[in-house]
């Protein structure tokens, strides 16, 4: 047999096989989910916050209002470490749930198999000098968990 | 044209034929009107007509207390504790506070949705949805009735 030919044969095989995967596949679906319902800041913004440099007044003016503010003996949640002894520290929130959803579609139409979701909250902590107002430091605390599909924000919208 | 490139282009229009791109927004309040915003002028407009351009605050921050409001978006029950210092501290920033002030609260919140699909061959995509939050602070003076200060943060 001819190299041309068998060429031909090949590409025909090629063709063929391409059409066998899409056919076998058609109606399947992965589709990633990603839901943010807090942003309160972002890496830029934190990144943004200089220890010794930025100001309460500037920290509030990019940030706008903390979800929580803390000093030494409130009541929880706090800072990693606490704060210390004349110093004021703000917590900014951010939430983000990431899953993945598996969807088979036929005529009668779809099936979505989604995998565990999965909650990540992060908090911006930035502390304060409370006399002079200066930032003294910050940190971002950061927590994932596995939840269950109803605590999924906005758990009542789905693809299909 | 070849029988490999007719191939390819036949590949290429069955796999691009489902895709599609999406973009939705949907509203969970009444929007900030920047009109309305604008209409409110410090050391003018009264409580009373405050109250009467964007009806009751989500909450009101009062020295010394702490807010419990709903979370914003919708997207779960329960209310929110904010100390008020957080909202006074916003005005404290720029100008010390008499102990008549106080902060009205309102909010705004919408759902941005966007995302892609390929489909009907080898489906994929990818969907991301978005509390988009505007915050309007009003600084009041109780004893005067009137509005001191204003404060829209828009989120984009």
């Amino acid at each position: 047999m001819s190299g041309r030919a068998e060429a031909g044969r090949f590409r025909r095989c090629a063709v063929l096989g391409l059409a066998a995967v899409a056919s076998l596949s058609a109606g399947c679906a992965i589709v990633g989910d990603r839901r943010i319902p807090v942003a309160h800041f972002t890496d830029a913004q934190s990144e943004g916050i200089r220890p010794g440099e930025t100001m309460r007044r500037d920290v509030l003016e990019r940030l706008g209002p903390p979800d929580g503010v803390v000093r030494d003996g409130s009541p929880p949640p706090l800072p990693p470490g606490g704060v210390g002894q004349g110093a004021v520290a703000y917590r900014y929130d951010a939430a983000e749930c990431n899953f993945t959803v598996f969807l088979l579609c036929g005529q009668g139409g779809c099936i979505p198999l989604p995998t565990t979701p999965v909650m990540t909250t992060r908090s911006l902590w930035v502390f304060f000098d409370e006399r002079t107002g200066a930032v003294t430091r910050r940190d971002v605390e950061s927590t994932s968990r596995e939840i269950q599909m109803p605590e999924v924000p906005w758990s009542g919208d789905q693809l299909h | 044209m070849s029988y490999g490139r007719a191939a390819s282009l036949l590949a290429l229009l069955l796999l691009l034929g489902g895709c599609f791109a999406m973009r939705d927004r949907r509203a969970f309040d009444e929007p900030l009107r920047p009109d309305r915003v604008a209409a409110i002028h410090p050391g003018v407009t009264t409580r009373f007509e405050l109250l009467k351009a964007f009806g009751p605050p989500r909450a009101v921050a009062r020295p010394g207390t702490t807010m419990t409001f709903p979370p914003p978006g919708g997207w779960r029950s329960g209310g929110e504790s904010v100390p008020s210092e957080a909202f006074l501290d916003l005005f404290k920033a720029k100008r010390p506070l008499r102990p008549s002030e106080v902060v009205f609260y309102y909010e705004a919140s919408t759902q941005k949705e966007t995302g892609f699909l390929v489909f009907p061959l080898v489906g994929g995509g990818s969907v991301t949805r978005e509390a988009v939050v505007d915050r309007l602070f009003f600084l009041i003076d109780e004893g005067t009735g009137r509005v001191e200060d204003v404060i829209l943060r828009r989120a984009e």
